[in-house]
């Protein structure tokens, strides 16, 4: 067997049983949302027939079964029950295990599955007893592809649109009622079910309904949110078809000038595919992905800065010879490298979904192992950041959740005895907000307990009793960061692994972040993690010191003024400023790194730098310019000199190094 | 046989076995990195990557002979992931040596102790300092490591 084969099978199986397993838990979140019993079959059977013809018999029987147990439950309408989700996640360990062992050794491992077998064969016997039928999960429409050529006609499309009611609704013929009279108003009603004449004579009583509608692609996400807006709607989707037999090709992708008729060997899987415009269920079908290691993205990128400068030093080279065809050339190719440098550092941000993604099992698992109740809820799974630093964060977010979890959440009873909700919500949020990625983990249980962690502190000798009144909440949160601190009634095997927070705060500090806590006592605990978007690039302001050049991070920088030497005071025979926000230090560059003593040359031009919550002014001799730079590591070599955190290659060939602001403000 | 890229620093002549040299380069721009050890003398710019150079002559305590600047070249060696240019005053050729050749050293030679040295080999009527550069990288780092906890600890 070829390895490239095996290499290709295993990411891809490994995707289709990453979408299985998020599928089983928006099926046991959700219910059944209609489509995600389909996905999952069309998941199962890829991944059978992948195996099979690679095979590997024991992963395409257990896989065939799968398929059967979800085919069951589509066809036989039933609401999926715990039991399946149960035996379907099961299978879906099994699974993961199988290809571990695959990649490991090329071989499918001889093992039974019985156990797995048997348990979906169980769940799918019990189910029969429960059949309950749920609603029409498939397309009523037989044959659409007639009217999407009418609608192609007029210039419109033709739309399924799926709605569901509340279960508890109250009057649902009326809702349905007024969900049809707004398809009817706005767009053509082709054909509905239950039937429209039906709907509207207050016939029917369902919580569910699809209708074929043609509109223009300007006016569905309108219907859609009208209908949205309706009172007891919890759900409406709506998907386009482009079931097109002659091949009208709305959804192809635009051939360029030359006319290549790309569409037309589009493959026939497209031909009947619906896209789904917002897509409610756990849509969590990723891109075509190529997998490339990061070496080979940086290795291109020190090409490309390389290319840069030459291209810098062709611009100079232009100028001088007064061509205005050579200087036109040249502005076009500076316009070209900068798209390919942006490229390029896009190829380094990925979505945190793709580390996210393995979250809501480990959660689910928690939830049942340590007896807590609890909803888990992700948002910002689009929030793109770089690569490096997220998959840097994958331990401290697992860390962070589990500790939110089995920490942070009061076990149910004790929940309700406080008058809580039984069930507790632990978030994990993902967003940018200037030039900052933040991450946050919430829980709304206990709470920290300021005096719980002031006496552990007080009994390690951290601080002294008498301090304890003046701490403000956010210095008594940071304890907790401390090695060596724990308030965990017990070590459970779930935390207590000996990972504290102070390697979670260590972490978050490599990466050029920083961590707080909010708390309130019997409301929740947000940890809120703030980190750079990206470690590759940062915009900077070049200053010069004694003819050297160095890069101070704007991220850093508050404010770039010039001090009259009257402006400057001495505190206990330090230099300081003071500004709006208080008495700031004066550190002069050039002292600091040895270049020079300080000179007196009025007005000084200071750099107000702000680490945190210090912030002092770092006299320079001159500021030259503020730019994005290319942030480039120093090396083993050099990685422990303190004062620089990198270095970056100015436009003409000369390197700069790119000052660490926090060493420099906490000098050893 | 083994190829060696055959340094000339101050009086002496080095050998860097090939397979750690990554390219020789011209002596272009050298940004210093304050507060490093003096014969770190900064660093510079390579096809894109930030590379150290350090001044191979200063680290075993030798004075550059009056070279002529234009012979002086950086020796980039690429060792352990580790990525160092060493300033030399000539590269001179790259010779083979059979392995046999290549003797134990004695205790100190040419500046720098045993341990950081492969072995010598004749070459013609000189005598080739066959260098180990895994350990001379990693003792300049691990100097440099203590420069450092010196200036934290005082």
């Amino acid at each position: 067997m070829h390895e490239e084969y095996l290499e290709a099978f295993l990411a891809e199986a490994a995707e289709h049983v990453e979408r299985l397993e998020a599928f089983c838990l928006a099926l046991e979140r959700g219910g059944s949302e209609p489509g995600l019993l389909d996905e999952m079959f069309r998941a199962a059977h890829t991944l059978k027939g992948m195996s099979a013809t690679m095979g590997f018999s024991k992963l395409a029987d257990l896989t065939h079964r799968v398929e059967d147990l979800l085919g069951a439950l589509r066809d036989a309408h039933v609401r999926p029950e715990p039991q399946h989700v149960d035996a379907l996640l099961a299978a879906v360990d099994r699974m993961r295990a199988r290809l571990e062992a695959i990649a490991a050794s090329s071989q499918d491992p001889a093992e039974s599955d019985d156990d797995i077998l048997q348990a979906l064969a169980g769940a799918l016997s019990g189910s029969e007893e429960v059949h309950e039928v749920h609603g029409v999960f498939q397309l009523p429409f037989a044959d659409l592809s007639d009217w999407t050529r009418r609608a192609a006609a007029e210039g419109k499309n033709l739309y399924v649109v799926q709605l569901r009611l509340a279960a508890d609704v109250v009057m649902p013929g009326v809702r349905l009622a007024m969900a049809y009279q707004i398809l009817q108003t706005s767009a053509a009603v082709v054909a509905a079910s239950p039937p429209t004449d039906q709907v509207m004579a207050g016939q029917v009583e369902a919580t569910e309904a699809f209708a074929a509608i043609v509109a223009s692609s300007g006016e569905v996400e309108g219907i859609r949110q009208a209908i949205l807006d309706i009172t007891d709607v919890t759900h409406c989707e709506v998907s386009k078809v482009t079931e097109t037999p002659l091949g009208a090709k709305p959804e192809a992708p635009r051939a360029k000038e030359d006319g290549t008729s790309a569409q037309s060997q589009m493959s026939p899987k497209s031909a009947s595919a619906t896209t789904a415009l917002p897509s409610s269920a756990a849509d969590v079908r990723p891109d075509a992905t190529l997998r490339v290691p990061v070496r080979k993205v940086d290795a291109l990128m020190n090409t490309l800065s390389d290319l840069v400068i030459t291209k810098t030093r062709l611009a100079t080279l232009g100028a001088s010879s007064g061509d205005p065809a050579l200087k036109e050339e040249i502005e076009r190719l500076d316009r070209l490298v900068g798209e390919i440098q942006d490229a390029l550092l896009g190829l380094r941000m990925v979505p945190v979904g793709t580390i996210f993604h393995r979250y809501p099992r480990m959660m689910r698992d928690l939830e049942r192992r340590l007896g807590r109740a609890f909803d888990f809820v992700m948002t910002g799974l689009d929030t793109e950041m770089d690569r490096v630093v997220l998959e840097e964060m994958g331990e401290v977010l697992v860390h962070l959740l589990r500790n939110a979890a089995d920490h942070g959440l009061e076990p149910p009873e004790v929940r309700e005895s406080q008058g809580k909700s039984r069930r507790g919500t632990i978030r994990l949020a993902a967003y940018t907000a200037g030039g900052h990625v933040f991450l946050e983990v919430s829980d709304d249980g206990r709470g920290i307990d300021r005096d719980r962690v002031l006496q552990t502190a007080v009994a390690k000798g951290w601080i002294s009793p008498e301090d304890t009144e003046s701490m403000s909440d956010e210095s008594v949160y940071a304890l907790l960061f401390r090695p060596g601190f724990s308030t965990a009634l017990r070590v459970s095997d779930v935390s207590g692994r000996g990972v504290g927070l102070d390697a979670v705060r260590e972490k978050v500090e490599a990466l050029g972040g920083q961590i707080r806590i909010e708390s309130v006592l019997g409301a929740g605990t947000t940890f809120i993690i703030q980190l750079p978007l990206t470690l590759a690039i940062l915009p900077a302001l070049l200053v010069s010191v004694r003819e050297q050049v160095f890069a101070v991070p704007t991220a850093n920088v508050d404010d770039v003024r010039r001090l009259a030497q009257d402006e400057i005071r001495h505190v206990q025979d330090r230099p300081v400023v003071r500004d709006d926000e208080g008495i700031v230090p004066v550190v002069d560059l050039a002292e600091r790194l040895a270049l020079g003593s300080r000179r007196d040359r009025y007005p000084l031009t200071a750099v107000v730098c702000r680490d945190g919550k210090r912030r002092f002014a770092l006299i320079v001799d001159q500021v030259l310019d503020e730019m994005e730079i290319v942030n480039k590591p120093l090396g083993r070599f050099l990685q422990h000199v303190r004062e620089f955190s990198g270095a970056t290659v100015l436009g003409d060939g000369r390197v700069s190094l790119i000052l660490d602001v926090r060493s420099i403000a906490n000098p050893a | 046989m083994d190829s060696y890229v055959v340094m000339r620093v101050g009086s002496e002549r080095y050998g860097a076995h090939v397979s750690q040299v990554r390219s020789v380069e011209r002596v272009g721009e050298i940004t210093p990195v304050p507060r490093t050890l003096p014969f770190i003398k900064g660093v510079m710019h390579l096809r894109g990557a930030i590379v150290p150079v350090i001044d191979l002559a200063e680290r075993v305590g030798l004075v550059h002979a009056s070279a002529d600047p234009d012979e002086r070249r950086i020796v980039v060696a690429d060792v352990d992931e580790m990525v160092v240019g060493m300033l030399v005053d000539a590269v001179e050729d790259v010779v083979q040596i059979a392995p046999e050749a290549v003797e134990p050293p004695p205790s100190v030679v040419g500046g720098l102790e045993a341990v950081y040295l492969r072995g010598v080999a004749r070459l013609g009527d000189d005598l080739l300092v066959l260098l180990n550069l895994e350990r001379v990288f990693s003792a300049v780092e691990t100097e440099q490591l203590k420069q450092v906890e010196k200036m934290v600890h005082g």
